[in-house]
């Protein structure tokens, strides 16, 4: 059937497009156009390859250590380790004793991709073709050939989707890098971040972007792709329990776990009411960003062509370093200073596209109830009354609370876009955990670790709903 | 109400779903679309329903063409493949969706779902019972009466039995033919099972790559196919011994040479004179000859491959001049694998298409 109000759908995405995609990238480009000091290039090449080796070997290892997760723990505990802050994560593992370094920065790292890898993983897993593994147990196949011959070949899609976003995560990352890196170690998020921010060169900066974007632009498409398999998979059964991968959650556990002494047992002090002040301005610009992202989110989930999805999810597939820096240059070309508006607009395109991925994969199938419903007459306003209200509002409430969790937890976009002295938690935290405040920063860290299991448990209550 | 279905012609991305499918659907028949899968019929199901447009051709219901109506307005209810029952409802707020939507509220609007639900033989205990805790049955008994709620001109069923085991299938059969019929509705049912749609309908429609390839009663069309596709779709055919002819497998009858008569297969539905009281042994075992006249009915001998027992039925695979021939016995075969056969049949049952057909 033609798709009703196709002017208002084509308007959206173009306004979509403006906001989240053109004006950022015509903001670089202009930038990058301007005259000033040469980029530089080997030595950008020097720590892209620096960055490169980190974000291999710390993924290798992540997905190794993705498979017995993912057999082991359910998506949504999977889900709330995704969404502790690295922020959080980075400051645990200093806390667990570490010194900064790429110790320190491995284990933030793999305290939230391994998780992230667990649940690609787990929601192929889902589809696991039982019967062929039956049929070559049947004709004699071990655990190991079965795994080769025919799970391997099966989870394939998903380690390669696993592996383009944690290496672009671990690449793009700026917080864990600063924090807990402590200048030994450096990535191209970082880089971004001192050619904005402190060396003030933007043709640098675009150049660092465009590579990101074009790494970014194939796995937004692969996303999407992994996102219709796993809407898909609904009807697929858990895959079998295995106990091994419980020792893995706890070593993702052990940073946010070792922010707990320090933060009950420092007292309060200077940092304390510093955060505390910026508290507010955050709740509040996470919180309308959230909403209006869940709502958006949901619409699209629920009424956006398929191959839509890739231009919205591209957001989440740019690290958020990137997308920080490409508005804050783009901003500054408009006469647009830094502050909570600017981080509003920063974190939308981010939070619209988890809340869209969640719509996709939890309204896989909606249509058919949409079919039905006017098939038993039901017209436009008592399907939304009768059917997508009651339907969305569930999902719609969880998803603002894992886009608000997201947001509230994010430094790495906030940190271009805040403006100076950091007008959000996250930023304010992490310029005082690289002053080596030890009182407020781990009880601050904890809070933000423990946002996400707030949200999930709302989350697990609006579900039961 | 007649449902006019003129000239519909649909594709998809070049690929002709229908094509040029024209046909007049009498009021309150039962009507099944039979094809195998890709044959276009659950496309014209969503044509009929105003879920999908077709490309050219109108539907019309007593003459009034519904194309410009959307599926919310025209007076035809479906039954889901897949039932799409609502998630988030109870049974009885499933049932109540559409009476609601006509505006029905209060104790007349719970005595009809009650009605309905009791009809199609859910009780109370259901009310209240979300889609999700029912078994694959009550779910279908339940997409039933949400659709029969709406009091439709027409119901359209999408193999609303496709996903039951046998022994349900049986069962739910009957419940969707009785209460149809109590209610007088026309009814569009696709499915790709003959005997369900050999057992259900007045009238049965045959499709095949987007096109109608037969319309007719179902006996008829079982017993006289216009082509050799049609007969498949119907029920298993076999080559007719020596000949080139088709045969239904149950007009192959079998006996162990040197017996005595072979039994009569189908005297009721075909009551020719089957019983070949006269293969003679020695026309069986002439070796030169695999096929004979005997009279004026045709006879064979042949050697028994394989026997299998279908429950009610048994099916003998013969050899016969290097082809194999299915024969379906009622009872127990008197023969066994690789013992010599006679194999007779009725001429009058030989299936003969045009040459391109077979």
């Amino acid at each position: 059937m033609p798709r009703p109000h196709a002017p208002l759908w084509l308007a959206g995405l173009a306004l979509w497009a403006i906001a989240a995609l053109a004006a950022p990238a015509a903001g670089l480009v202009l930038a990058a156009a301007e005259s000033g000091t040469p980029v530089m290039l080997p030595a950008l090449l020097a720590i892209a390859a620096d960055s490169l080796v980190l974000a291999a070997g710390l993924t290798a290892l992540a997905l190794a250590l993705a498979y017995p997760l993912a057999r082991a723990v359910t998506a949504p505990w999977l889900l709330l380790f995704v969404m502790i802050a690295p922020l959080a994560r980075a400051i645990g593992a200093l806390a667990l004793g570490l010194s900064p370094g790429t110790g320190a920065v491995a284990l933030a790292r793999l305290a939230g991709d391994v998780p992230l890898a667990a649940l690609l993983l787990r929601a192929r897993l889902r589809t696991r073709p039982r019967s062929w593994l039956d049929a070559a147990a049947d004709l004699g196949a071990g655990p190991w050939r079965r795994f080769v011959a025919v799970e391997w070949p099966h989870l394939r899609p998903a380690y390669l989707l696993a592996a383009v976003c944690l290496a672009l995560l671990a690449m793009g990352d700026a917080t864990i890098a600063a924090v807990a890196g402590g200048g030994k170690r450096y990535t191209l998020g970082l880089a971004l971040r001192e050619a904005v921010l402190l060396d003030a060169h933007p043709r640098r900066a675009a150049a660092i972007a465009a590579i990101f974007a074009a790494v970014a632009l194939p796995c937004a498409w692969a996303l999407a792709r992994g996102l219709r398999a796993a809407g898909q998979s609904r009807e697929g059964r858990e895959p079998p329990a295995a106990r091994a991968g419980l020792a893995i959650l706890g070593l993702c556990a052990a940073p946010i776990a070792a922010l707990v002494v320090p933060a009950v047992t420092w007292p309060w002090g200077q940092g304390d009411a510093l955060l505390r002040a910026q508290l507010p301005a955050t709740l509040a610009t996470a919180g309308a960003s959230a909403v209006l992202a869940a709502a958006l989110g949901c619409l699209t989930g629920l009424a956006a062509p398929a191959r839509w999805s890739p231009a919205l999810l591209l957001p989440l597939a740019l690290p958020p370093a990137v997308y920080g820096a490409a508005w804050l240059v783009a901003a500054r070309q408009l006469g647009w200073g830094p502050g909570d508006a600017l981080t509003f607009v920063t974190l939308l395109p981010g939070q619209v596209a988890i809340a869209h991925a969640g719509a996709v994969a939890a309204f896989a199938g909606a249509g058919r109830l949409a079919d039905a419903a006017r098939d038993l007459g039901a017209g436009p306003v008592a399907r939304a009354r009768w059917l997508w209200w009651p339907l969305a509002w569930p999902v719609g409430a969880a998803l603002a609370l894992v886009a608000f969790a997201h947001a509230v937890g994010d430094a790495g976009a906030a940190a271009f876009t805040s403006g100076p002295g950091g007008s959000t938690l996250a930023v304010g935290l992490e310029i005082l955990g690289r002053g080596g405040d030890l009182g407020a920063v781990p009880r601050w860290a904890l809070g933000l670790g423990l946002v996400p299991l707030l949200a999930a448990a709302l989350a697990a209550l609006l579900r039961r709903r | 109400m007649t449902l006019s279905l003129r000239a519909l012609t649909k594709s998809y991305a070049g690929r002709l779903a229908l094509a040029d499918v024209g046909v007049e659907l009498p009021a309150a028949a039962y009507t099944c679309l039979m094809g195998a899968s890709g044959s276009g019929k659950t496309t014209l199901l969503r044509i009929v329903a105003g879920l999908e447009r077709q490309d050219r051709g109108s539907v019309l219901l007593d003459g009034r063409p519904l194309d410009g109506l959307p599926a919310e307005r025209r007076p035809v209810h479906t039954l889901f493949q897949d039932y799409a029952l609502f998630p988030h409802l109870g049974a009885a707020d499933n049932v109540a969706f559409a009476p609601r939507l006509l505006g029905l509220r209060g104790p007349e609007l719970g005595a009809r779902v009650r009605a309905l639900l009791a009809d199609v033989g859910l009780d109370m205990s259901f009310e209240t019972r979300k889609p999700a805790a029912m078994s694959g049955g009550e779910q279908q008994r339940l997409a039933l009466a949400r659709a029969l709620a709406g009091e439709p001109r027409w119901l359209l069923l999408d193999e609303p039995l496709a996903a039951l085991d046998r022994p349900l299938r049986a069962g739910l059969r009957r419940l969707l033919r009785d209460v149809t019929r109590r209610r007088g509705l026309g009814c569009l049912h696709v499915t790709h099972d003959p005997e369900e749609a050999l057992a259900l309908a007045d009238r049965l429609l045959v499709f095949g790559g987007g096109r109608l390839l037969a319309a007719g009663a179902p006996a008829e069309l079982y017993a006289a196919p216009p082509s050799l596709a049609v007969a498949r779709l119907l029920g298993e055919v076999t080559p007719e011994p020596g000949g080139d002819g088709w045969l239904r497998p149950e007009h192959l009858r079998v006996r162990p040479i040197g017996e005595g008569s072979l039994e009569d297969m189908s005297p009721e539905t075909f009551p020719g004179k089957h019983v070949r009281e006269d293969i003679s042994n020695a026309t069986c075992h002439r070796p030169d000859l695999s096929r004979e006249t005997v009279g004026d009915r045709p006879a064979a001998r042949g050697t028994v491959r394989a026997i299998a027992c279908l429950g009610d039925r048994w099916e003998v695979e013969v050899e016969i001049a290097g082809r194999v021939h299915l024969s379906r016995l009622p009872h127990a075969p008197a023969c066994a694998p690789g013992q010599a056969v006679g194999a007779a049949w009725d001429p009058r049952c030989v299936l003969r298409f045009a040459a391109q057909d077979a």
